[in-house]
């Protein structure tokens, strides 16, 4: 009886050991798959090294990070075949060197794959030693590609904007763009093609690890709608992507040039300007066939970013440049050249705006954590400020164009507004506000433009005059509206002197002035031209102070008939 | 009358718009916050002429002029640290500037770090 009993808890201890133990198991089984998980997401593995025998354990997440196949039997041989040539002496020191102290060691350094792009990885050992006595390191291996990558972009796009604030050459930032590419892109050859707008050829930019021999046959293609990937992102305003230049029929004429130099892909992506016209492209060639990866794509978009800033702001200054030496040619041989304070005064704002934001983005760029956001912001600024600069001129170079009369459609308003612009300052000198009462369904007339411009900024220069030494309200009003018998009527009132008493008719003779310096051929020079143009000018007075010029134009219609 | 000021606000009044962006970037820069106004007759709509810091003001300007506003905020007791920026300083503009108790007057295009250093002085007195 004991017997049984004695057998019978026998076998119930057993059973309940056993359960204990699968249950033990299954929570170390759990535990060990939750490892394995957290591993793979903070893509850090484990391993340990037993020195003297040579035996290595790797975490399954280690496995990955190296690429090794699960049934390899990993080596200190096999991790340094993996190691980026540049990295590998000073990998193999550190290995070596720990192997023979037996202290903890801590490195980074680049892997290469089998399929060539490079990872980063951050390895922390710690060293023990066991009952023989013998060295055993486990550690931790940490993937820091991403974080890595980040830092890299972050870091280039800083020195980048540096480079714009501080005005380098396009050259050199074209340049320093691609190797940023480059570099975060292994294997990768960038290309800047830049657009010449009166021609659409695309002309070389910049291609610092190209075959030059390749740089110069693509140098000034012509853009259309299957020219390689540049020719037809530039025609098309999007981004093409060729994996494979042998086989795909957008490189069909130029697959033996390329594939003879060994680039067998490229993807390209249009440079745009902020008004969204195409300046260039951007082109990354690889030396086998290949799509770009969520990655690449992020890095090309913020480097193209970056290029239309670099071009667009040096286009800008170029047209700036030209312009200034303009002004000093305009100021010299015109009889206007009493309103060259006043035009570069225009001028003088745009650039004065322009250099305090390059000293902010400047000031974002320095520090221990620069503001790229800001940084950009300001830089964008700067090109929206030089565009203003190069508007003002053109306008004024118009203006000033010699040559013979050409009559075109003109939109009347459109002249008013910019002769606003034109004169904004010199009526500001005086505190005298200018405003426009356009009509919207203004027809066009046929005019000489310049001669227009001519008529508008005497007018409103006589009537600014009229206004400078007077106190209380000083106002020039310009209004546009359709008349009867197709013709169109502007009239700018002014809340000055008024005309002469008695004299109203007479302000249009040769040589008639009230003005100290005055020539008294403005009005009568005025008069003829709008004549020539089949209207009429006439003065009269403004209600309840100041005088009001008047003058018609037929509109386009009328003027064919007439002819 | 005693009015609470924001010591930090600094009140922006010139009629071109880069011009404005551009200093309150500048500004912005370095911390501090400002806010912007496209001609005097808005500024002292406003009421901030009470509240802000100091202000900042172009010379030239449609309307009321930059002289003309120091005038009048002279004439309401309201004592607003100003700088004046111009790009057609002459020196007797200057001294009018000057003697209304301006606290600086920079041509444009001006140095960033000379603006700032006025705009801190203004701030603290």
């Amino acid at each position: 009886m004991k017997g049984d009993e004695d057998t019978l808890l026998r076998s119930a201890a057993l059973e309940n050991a056993k359960s204990i133990l699968a249950a033990r198991q299954r929570a170390e089984q759990r535990s060990e798959a939750y490892l394995a998980e957290a591993q793979r997401l903070s893509h850090t593995g484990s391993f340990g090294w037993r020195v003297s025998t040579g035996e290595i354990i790797l975490s399954e997440e280690t496995f990955r990070i190296f690429q090794y196949d699960r049934m390899t039997k990993p080596t200190v041989e096999l991790v340094l075949q993996r190691v980026h040539p540049e990295d590998l002496a000073l990998v193999q020191q550190t290995i070596e060197r720990a192997a023979r102290d037996g202290k903890n060691f801590e490195h980074e350094y680049r892997l290469v794959m089998p399929d060539g792009s490079v990872k980063y990885v951050h390895v922390v050992a710690r060293a023990s030693r066991d009952e023989s006595g013998s060295i055993e390191f486990v550690g931790a291996v940490m993937d820091i590609t991403e974080r890595k990558r980040a830092e890299m972009l972050l870091g280039g796009e800083k020195r980048l904007l540096e480079m714009i604030a501080r005005g380098d050459s396009r050259v050199a930032v074209l340049d320093a763009l691609c190797r940023l590419v480059e570099t975060l892109a292994s294997g990768s050859l960038c290309s800047i093609l830049l657009l010449d707008q009166n021609t659409n050829c695309l002309r070389h930019g910049a291609a610092p690890s190209l075959p030059v021999a390749y740089a110069d046959a693509i140098d000034g293609i012509a853009i259309g709608p299957s020219v390689g990937s540049c020719g037809t992102a530039a025609y098309r305003a999007e981004r093409v992507t060729v994996c494979d230049i042998a086989a795909d029929p957008l490189w069909a004429d130029y697959r033996d040039l390329a594939l003879a130099h060994g680039l067998q892909a490229c993807w390209s992506v249009p440079i745009l300007s902020s008004a969204g016209s195409v300046l260039g492209t951007f082109a990354t060639y690889y030396r086998e066939p290949r799509s770009p990866t969520h990655y690449e794509h992020h890095v090309i978009e913020r480097i193209t970013h970056l290029a239309s800033i670099a071009i667009e702001g040096e286009r800008a200054e170029e047209a700036l440049r030209q312009a200034q030496g303009e002004i000093a040619r305009v100021s010299r041989v015109t009889t206007m050249g009493e309103l060259t304070a006043s035009v570069a005064h225009e001028v003088n704002q745009p650039i004065a705006a322009a250099i305090t934001d390059a000293n902010t983005c400047l000031r974002w760029l320095a520090g221990d954590t620069p503001n790229l956001e800001e940084a950009r912001a300001a830089a964008m600024r700067v090109v929206t400020d030089s565009r203003r600069a190069a508007e003002i001129i053109s306008r004024i170079r118009l203006l000033f164009k010699k040559g013979v009369p050409e009559r075109e459609l003109v939109d009347v308003n459109e002249v008013i507004r910019e002769m606003i612009i034109l004169l904004r300052n010199e009526a500001a000198q005086f505190s005298i506000s200018m405003s426009a009462d356009l009509a919207a369904d203004c027809p066009q007339v046929m005019a000489d433009r310049v001669q227009l411009q001519q008529v508008l900024m005497n007018l409103m220069i006589n009537g600014l005059d009229a206004m400078k030494d007077l106190s209380g309200t000083r106002e020039l009003v310009l209004k546009s509206q359709k008349a009867d018998d197709a013709q169109v009527q502007v009239s700018i009132r002014d809340t000055g002197v008024g005309l002469p008493p008695q004299q109203a008719h007479q302000v249009f003779n040769a040589f008639f002035t009230t003005k100290p310096h005055g020539t008294g051929m403005g009005l009568r020079i005025s008069r003829s031209i709008v004549e020539s143009h089949g209207g009429r000018l006439w003065a009269g007075d403004n209600s309840p102070r100041g005088a009001c010029f008047c003058f018609t134009l037929p509109t386009q219609a009328d003027a064919q008939a007439q002819e | 009358m005693a009015t609470q000021r924001n010591t930090n606000l600094v009140a922006i009044v010139d009629d071109d718009d880069l011009v404005r962006s551009a200093l309150q970037g500048l500004l912005k820069s370095v911390g501090l916050p400002a806010q912007t106004f496209a001609s005097s007759e808005e500024f002292l709509k406003s009421g901030q002429q009470h509240h802000a810091g100091c202000l900042i003001a172009d010379i030239r300007m449609p309307g009321i002029s930059g002289l003309e506003l120091q005038a009048k905020l002279n004439a309401d007791r309201c004592r607003i640290p100003t700088i004046f920026i111009t790009a057609h300083g002459d020196e007797k503009m200057r001294m009018q500037a000057l003697r209304a108790g301006a606290v600086e007057f920079l041509a444009k295009p001006f140095d960033d770090e000379a603006l700032l250093e006025s705009v801190r002085a203004a701030l603290e007195s």
